[in-house]
């Protein structure tokens, strides 16, 4: 290993704050980043990223909570939920707090199930929510963080957010104007991305029961907006005219539609960025570094291989070390 | 327009990642600086155009940190500024490092948070430090300001600092 591993860790960092705010930029923040287009963003994923990764940077955790104060009816809670338990979520206390935050704003049922989740016992110490951020004793403190046990300075909402850009990333976004924020959206993302489709990898994808896709493929299909292929062993479907989805979702031309598992992507490389943020690595060997990254991408599985972002496919404990060159250039 | 915030950080390259408006702390006209507040009709109109064709929200250019030029800004702030000529209509000044330091300390002490990590980014001497703690203590003369000050001082790293005020 040529740099430390205390500069890696920054340049990690780093990049998984450029594509977390390059994100958030094609979702409307008024962030200086890269234009992020080529693949559809998964807003739930994404707010679940930069829960983690914005600890490292409140300007990029203030911004998400500004954006949805102004756009939390596009986001699926249930969904939400459901990401957290299945990829093992470990900031439940920050996220019961961004619920918090916006059941005082929004729509009490939607957030206030999430908020609900967690419960601070007054008698532990609050934690600072953000890191190498030092907090006064007598400075003010966020008292709805504090419920949490969560110490900052007060939120206050900036409401200083763009429209959605134009293209592929804000296409989940766009059909849940359509749609409603609903299963169908995922479903018919998957549809639009791919030739066809099992039942059983919708589900999967999605997030959501194969009971509850199978219902929706059912009404889809007999409202004539998808159509259904009987193979030897499956039934497969698809969307008929995609060149008129296309120019109903104002897409360009050639413009790919491309719906990643995001969750997968974005998981490992936190589950990666957790690992080496353990400081007692900082005193080992560099082979032993490699041992429990090594360990790390046996957790990890094949969840970047599947995850469907060519560039990261190939991400593995052989080359770990390259990744924050490809998280910056070209996701 | 005199610039400093997010924007001003950015463009001389301190810190790279901000959001996208432009704090505005006084307007430049021949040589002078002037209250920013309200801007002029036409500059108005400018930034509400420019937010039509780039998508930006509606108050990305502002003067919220009007009051900094009321209070009054740092000793040498006008030599220190760095100019930058945009078409024929538009000149630019960004707030040189020292004032961002002066600012940001403030801010860190008044609200915490970023304003923290910009000024850990600016990597401050303790020299500079004390010269803008000094100009904070003329933003805000209270007791409490200057028992928070030096609070944030020792918390910050220096102690010797805090000493000296």
């Amino acid at each position: 290993m040529k740099m430390s591993l205390k500069d890696y860790r920054i340049k990690l960092r780093n990049s998984l704050l450029n594509l977390a705010w390059s994100q958030w930029s094609a979702l409307g923040v008024a962030g200086h980043a890269k234009n992020f287009s080529q693949y559809v963003i998964d807003v739930e994923a994404l707010i679940l990223f930069t829960i983690f990764i914005g600890r490292y940077d409140e300007r990029l955790f203030d911004s998400m909570q500004d954006w949805l104060q102004a756009n939390g009816r596009f986001v699926n809670t249930q969904r939400l939920c459901s990401l957290t338990k299945k990829n093992g979520f470990l900031y439940q206390k920050e996220l019961a707090y961004v619920a918090a935050n916006l059941n005082s704003f929004e729509n009490k049922s939607k957030w206030g199930k999430i908020a609900g989740s967690v419960k601070f016992d007054s008698r532990e110490k609050a934690e600072p929510l953000f890191k190498d951020i030092p907090l006064l004793m007598k400075q003010k403190k966020d008292p709805l963080a504090l419920l949490y046990g969560l110490e900052r300075n007060p939120y206050k909402c900036a409401g200083k957010n763009a429209e959605f850009e134009e293209g592929a990333a804000s296409l989940m976004l766009k059909l849940r104007g359509l749609f409603g924020v609903n299963s169908r959206v995922e479903i018919m993302l998957l549809l639009l991305s791919e030739d066809y489709c099992k039942n059983q990898d919708l589900a999967r994808r999605s997030g959501y029961s194969w009971r509850s896709v199978q219902d929706v493929l059912f009404e889809m299909k007999f409202g004539g907006i998808i159509q259904a292929t009987v193979s030897r062993k499956n039934r497969v479907y698809s969307v008929p005219d995609k060149e008129c989805w296309r120019r109903v979702l104002n897409l360009s031309d050639g413009e790919l539609i491309q719906f990643p598992q995001w969750n997968k992507a974005l998981f490992s490389l936190e589950l990666l960025y957790e690992t080496l943020e353990n400081p007692m690595l900082d005193k080992v060997s560099n082979l032993s570094v490699q041992g429990v990254v090594g360990k790390c991408f046996d957790k990890i599985g094949t969840d970047f291989l599947e995850c469907g972002i060519e560039k990261l496919q190939t991400a593995s404990a052989g080359n770990w070390l390259e990744l924050p060159e490809i998280s910056l250039l070209s996701l | 327009m005199v610039v400093c915030g997010g924007s001003a950080l950015i463009a001389t390259g301190l810190v790279p990642r901000t959001t996208q408006d432009v704090d505005v702390v006084a307007l430049m006209d021949d040589g002078i600086l002037k209250d920013p507040a309200p801007f002029p009709e036409k500059l108005v109109r400018a930034a509400k155009t420019t937010a039509d064709l780039l998508n930006l929200p509606e108050d990305w250019l502002n003067s919220g940190p009007a009051d900094l030029f009321r209070m009054g800004l740092p000793d040498g702030f006008v030599e220190r500024l760095q100019k930058k000529i945009v078409g024929e209509c538009l000149v630019m000044h960004f707030v040189s490092r020292t004032d961002q330091i002066h600012f940001k300390l403030y801010a860190s002490v008044d609200r915490g948070g970023y304003h923290v990590t910009d000024l850990k980014a600016l990597n401050p001497t303790a020299e500079e430090l004390f010269i803008a703690a000094k100009w904070c203590m003329t933003q805000d003369v209270s007791e409490g300001f200057l028992y928070l000050l030096k609070d944030f001082l020792r918390v910050f790293g220096f102690e010797n600092v805090a000493e000296r005020l």
